[in-house]
C-alpha cells in the first residue's frame, strides 16, 4: 500500500505523540535524578538546572542526601540480583527436563499437567502469599532468600516450562533420531544437539524470566524483610521516611530500570512470544 | 507469526517418539517440576482451610468457624467497595488498553522509517516494574512541583485528593504501563494476516469500516482473546500501582481487593477473613481466565 503525503504526516504525528506519551515520565525521572535537593522540589518545576551527581554518589555510599545512605539501597540491589538469578536457575533445574518431556515425550495426562503449570500464571499472587506467611514463619523461611526464591517459582517456573517447550518443539525430531541412530546417548543428544539448536530461544527465555522476577514487588513486600527485599520494595523506603527523598528515589529508579531496558532490547525479537508464554509466535 | 494452540489437539500431532522403551522417563523428567507444583498447591489448600477459621497472625490458637468469614464478607461495605473498584478498574483499563493498543498497532503496522524505533520504545513501559511506573507518575502529578500541572496550567490541583481523579490516575498509570503489551501482540497479529483478502476488498471498493469490521477484527480474534486473557488476570489483581500512588485512598475509593487484604492482614491481623476475600478474587479470576482460554483454544483451532 502506497501512503499519500498527508497520511504519512498523520502517521508521524501519531508516532510523535506516542513517543512523548511513553518517554515523558521516564525523561522526568532521569532529570530528577540529576537535580539537587532544592531543585527537585522547586515550584514551579525546573526544566533547566545545573546537574549534580549527588544523588548517584549518595546511592553508592559516597555521600549523603538526607537520611538514607546508599549502602541500604545497594543491598536492595544485591537482593534483587540474588533473587532473580536464583529463581531463574532453580526454574531451569526444575523446569527444563519437564519442558523437554512436554515437547518430545508421549505420556498420560501430559496436556493437563502442562496446562496446570500454565494456570499458575493466572493465580493472584496474594492467594498464595497469605498461607505462606504463616507457613514460612513456622519453617523459618520468612525473610530468607530461599523462601523468596521458592515463591518466585510461581512466576518463573510456568514461564520457563512453556517457553522452552515451544522452542524444543521447533527443533526437527529427525535431527535427534539421527543422533540416536549414530549411537549418541540420550543425554549427549540433548546437550550436544538439541540445546545448541534451541540456544537463542532458551537464552531469551532466561533473560525474560530474570526480568519478570526482577520486576516483582508483592512477594518481597509481604514475605521478606529489609535483609532480603528486592529493589522494587526498597525504592518505596525513599517515600516512607518523614522527608520524601525524590532525588535519591529518581536516581535509584534509573539504576534499577536501565539495565533491564538494555536486557530487554537484546531479546526484543522474542518479546511477544515471551509475554504470551509462547501462545503467539 | 502465528497463534499456536496450547490445547490438547497438539498431542494428536505429537512427534514420533524419539525415546521409546522408556516409560519411566516422563515421570522422572517431570518429577522436579511436579514437586514444585505440589509445593504451590499445598499453601493454596491451606488458604482454603484458613478461610473457614478465625486465624489471627498474632495469636497461637484458632478454631474453625464455618462460613462466618464469608457471611461477614458479603455484608461488609468495605469489601463491596473494594470489589467494585477492582472490577471498575479492570473494565476501564481493559477498554482503554484495547482501544489504544489497537490504534498503536495499526499505526506501527507499516514500513516507514522510524517504525522500528517506536517498536523498541514500546518495550520501555513494559520493562518498568509497575510499582515504579506508579512512583514515576506520582512525581509527574505532584501538585506543586510536578510538570503535568505546570504544563497544562492546572495550578496546584491535587490529583490524589479527589476520589474520581485518584481513580482516573490509577487507571491512567495502568494503561500507560500495559498498553504496549496489547499493542505488541496485536501488531504481531496484524503482521500475520494474509494480504490477499485485504487487496481484494480494496479492489472491490469496500469501505474502511467493512474492512475493519468484517475482515480485520474476525481474523485478529485469537490475538484479541490472548490479550484479554493475559490482561484480565493481571488487572484484576491490581496492587503495585495503587500501593505506590494512593495506597487505596482517599478513604477507600481506590482500594482494590488485594490492597484491602494487605491492610487487613497487617493492621488487624485477621488472616482467616482475609483469605476468604482473596479466594473470592481467585474464583473470579479462575472463571474469567478459564472461559477466555477455552474460547481462544476454540478460535485458534478453527483458524488453523
Amino acid at each position: 500500500m502506497k501512503e499519500t503525503k498527508g497520511k504519512l504526516l498523520l502517521v508521524y504525528l501519531g508516532m510523535l505523540l506516542l513517543g512523548i506519551y511513553i518517554l515523558a515520565p521516564v525523561t522526568w525521572i532521569v532529570m530528577m535524578s540529576f537535580k539537587s535537593k532544592i531543585d527537585v522540589i522547586s515550584v514551579p518545576p525546573k526544566f533547566i538546572f545545573t546537574p549534580t551527581f549527588d544523588n548517584y554518589l549518595a546511592l553508592f555510599g559516597l555521600g549523603k542526601v538526607g537520611l538514607l545512605t546508599g549502602t541500604t539501597f545497594l543491598s536492595f540491589f544485591k537482593n534483587s540480583l540474588i533473587l532473580a538469578l536464583g529463581s531463574v536457575l532453580l526454574s531451569i533445574v526444575l523446569g527444563m527436563p519437564a519442558a523437554y518431556a512436554f515437547a518430545r515425550l508421549r505420556f498420560k495426562a501430559k496436556e493437563s499437567l502442562a496446562f496446570t503449570f500454565l494456570s499458575f500464571r493466572f493465580v493472584p499472587e496474594i492467594t498464595i502469599i497469605l498461607p505462606l506467611y504463616v507457613i514460612y514463619q513456622k519453617l523459618n523461611l520468612y525473610n530468607t532468600y530461599t523462601g523468596l526464591i521458592l515463591v518466585y517459582q510461581l512466576i518463573s517456573l510456568p514461564f520457563i516450562i512453556w517457553m522452552m517447550r515451544s522452542y524444543f518443539e521447533e527443533i526437527p525430531v529427525a535431527i535427534e533420531q539421527a543422533a540416536r541412530t549414530d549411537g549418541y546417548s540420550w543425554g549427549r543428544t540433548f546437550f550436544r544437539m538439541v540445546l545448541p539448536l534451541a540456544a537463542p530461544g532458551v537464552a531469551a527465555s532466561l533473560v525474560l524470566a530474570f526480568i519478570f522476577c526482577w520486576n516483582n514487588f508483592i512477594f518481597g513486600l509481604m514475605l521478606g524483610g529489609t535483609n532480603t527485599q528486592p529493589v522494587t520494595v526498597g525504592l518505596l523506603s525513599f517515600m516512607g521516611t518523614n522527608e520524601v527523598q525524590w532525588g535519591l528515589m529518581a536516581a535509584a529508579t534509573v539504576i534499577a530500570v536501565i539495565p533491564l531496558m538494555v536486557l530487554a532490547l537484546s531479546v526484543q525479537r522474542y518479546m511477544v512470544r515471551g509475554l504470551t508464554l509462547g501462545a503467539v509466535k | 507469526m502465528t497463534v499456536t494452540s496450547l490445547s490438547p489437539s497438539n498431542s494428536s500431532a505429537a512427534p514420533p517418539a524419539v525415546h521409546k522403551r522408556t516409560d519411566w522417563l516422563p515421570v522422572i523428567m517431570t518429577a522436579p517440576a511436579t514437586l514444585a507444583l505440589i509445593g504451590i498447591l499445598y499453601p493454596f489448600a491451606i488458604a482454603v482451610y484458613y478461610s473457614f477459621t478465625n486465624y489471627r497472625i498474632v495469636s497461637k490458637t484458632y478454631k474453625v468457624v464455618g462460613f462466618q468469614n464469608y457471611v461477614r464478607m458479603f455484608s461488609n461495605a468495605d469489601f463491596w467497595e473494594a470489589m467494585g473498584n477492582t472490577l471498575m478498574f479492570a473494565a476501564a483499563a481493559l477498554l482503554f488498553e484495547l482501544a489504544l493498543g489497537f490504534l498503536i498497532a495499526l499505526l506501527l503496522n507499516r514500513s516507514v522509517p522510524g517504525v522500528g524505533l517506536m517498536r523498541a520504545l514500546l518495550l520501555l513501559p513494559l520493562m518498568v516494574p509497575p510499582v515504579i511506573s506508579g512512583m514515576m507518575w506520582k512525581t509527574m502529578l505532584a501538585s506543586s512541583s510536578g510538570p503535568v500541572n505546570y504544563i497544562f496550567g492546572l495550578g496546584n490541583y491535587a490529583w490524589f485528593a479527589n476520589p474520581w481523579s485518584a481513580r482516573f490516575v490509577v487507571i491512567f498509570i495502568e494503561v500507560w504501563s500495559s498498553t504496549p503489551f496489547v499493542a505488541l501482540v496485536l501488531l504481531s497479529g496484524l503482521q500475520s494476516l494474509p494480504k490477499a483478502p485485504f487487496e481484494a476488498a480494496q479492489v472491490d471498493g469496500a469501505n474502511a469500516w467493512f474492512i475493519l469490521n468484517r475482515l480485520m477484527l474476525p481474523m485478529l480474534k485469537p490475538f484479541i482473546l490472548i490479550v484479554l486473557l493475559f490482561r484480565v488476570v493481571d488487572v484484576i489483581k491490581l496492587f503495585d500501582i495503587v500501593f505506590a500512588t494512593t495506597s487505596g485512598g482517599p478513604m477507600f475509593t481506590t482500594t482494590t481487593i488485594p490492597i484491602l487484604v494487605y491492610k487487613e492482614v497487617f493492621k488487624s491481623y485477621t488472616l482467616g477473613s482475609a483469605t476468604a476475600k482473596v479466594l473470592m478474587l481467585w474464583v473470579i479470576n479462575y472463571v474469567i481466565s478459564f472461559w477466555l482460554a477455552s474460547r481462544w483454544r476454540k478460535t485458534a483451532a478453527s483458524i488453523r
